[in-house]
C-alpha cells in the first residue's frame, strides 16, 4: 500500500487550490465570478498534479484515466458556468441577479459541487481521507457564495 | 535555498502542505508539486483589483489551457 501514499499528497496539493474561494466583493455577480475563477483554477491545478503523480510512476493508468475523466466532465461544465456568469454580467452590468437567476447559478454550481465529490470519491481508495475533508469543506465555503 | 527553506516557507502560505515536508522520498516529484503550488501562490497574489470582466476572462483561459492540458492526461498511456 506503500505507493498509494504519494496519491494521498496529490490529494491535498489539489486541496490546497480551493483553501481560498471567492473574495469578497460588491455583488452576487462579482462573488460567483471570483467562484467561477477559483474553480477554474482549482480544476487546472488538479489536472497538473495528477499527471505529475502518472508521470512518476505514483498512480496506476486506470485511476488516471478516471480521475482525467471526471476532471475533464468538471472542466466543461465549469466552462459552461463560466460563459453563462459572462452573460449575465452583460444583461446585469450592476452585478445584481433577480431570483430567477440566482437560482440558475446555485443549481449549476451544485452540479460542480457533486462532480468534485465523486473525484473525491476515486481519491478516498488512496489515503487521503484527511485532503478530501478538506475539500469537502472547502466546497461548503464555495457554495456559501451563492447561498449566503 | 534549500529543500527546507521551500517548505518552510509555503507551510505559512499554504498549511496542507505540511505533509510534504514529513516525505523526503517524494524527490523529484515533490519539488514539481511545490513548484506548482507556488505558481498557484503567486497567481492568487495577483488576482487582487481585477474588474468582473477581467475575472471572468481569466477564467475563460484559464479552462482553454485546461482543455488543451486534459486532453494531454487522457492520451497518456495510451499512444
Amino acid at each position: 500500500m506503500r505507493r498509494y501514499r504519494s496519491p494521498a499528497l496529490c490529494a491535498a496539493i489539489v486541496t490546497v487550490a480551493l483553501l481560498a474561494t471567492a473574495c469578497p466583493s460588491s455583488s452576487d455577480l462579482d462573488r460567483m465570478a471570483n467562484a467561477s475563477n477559483e474553480l477554474a483554477h482549482d480544476v487546472l491545478l488538479a489536472n497538473r498534479v495528477v499527471a505529475e503523480f502518472y508521470t512518476a510512476g505514483k498512480m496506476p493508468l486506470d485511476a488516471k484515466d478516471r480521475i482525467a475523466n471526471k476532471l475533464g466532465t468538471i472542466g466543461d461544465k465549469g466552462e459552461k458556468f463560466n460563459d453563462s456568469l459572462i452573460a449575465l454580467d452583460k444583461k446585469y452590468p450592476q452585478g445584481t441577479l433577480p431570483p430567477q437567476d440566482l437560482q440558475f447559478v446555485r443549481d449549476n454550481l451544485s452540479e460542480l459541487r457533486q462532480l468534485y465529490s465523486s473525484v473525491l470519491a476515486d481519491l478516498l481508495p488512496f489515503k487521503a481521507q484527511k485532503a478530501v475533508g478538506a475539500l469537502n469543506k472547502d466546497l461548503s465555503t464555495i457554495e456559501k457564495v451563492v447561498n449566503p | 535555498m534549500n529543500f527546507s527553506d521551500i517548505i518552510a516557507g509555503l507551510q505559512q502560505a499554504l498549511p496542507i502542505l505540511a505533509g510534504l515536508s514529513g516525505h523526503p522520498e517524494l524527490g523529484v516529484l515533490g519539488q514539481k508539486l511545490i513548484g506548482i503550488a507556488e505558481a498557484e501562490i503567486a497567481r492568487r497574489q495577483q488576482t487582487t483589483g481585477k474588474t468582473r470582466a477581467e475575472v471572468l476572462a481569466d477564467a475563460a483561459a484559464t479552462y482553454a489551457q485546461f482543455r488543451a492540458e486534459n486532453d494531454a492526461l487522457k492520451r497518456a498511456g495510451h499512444e
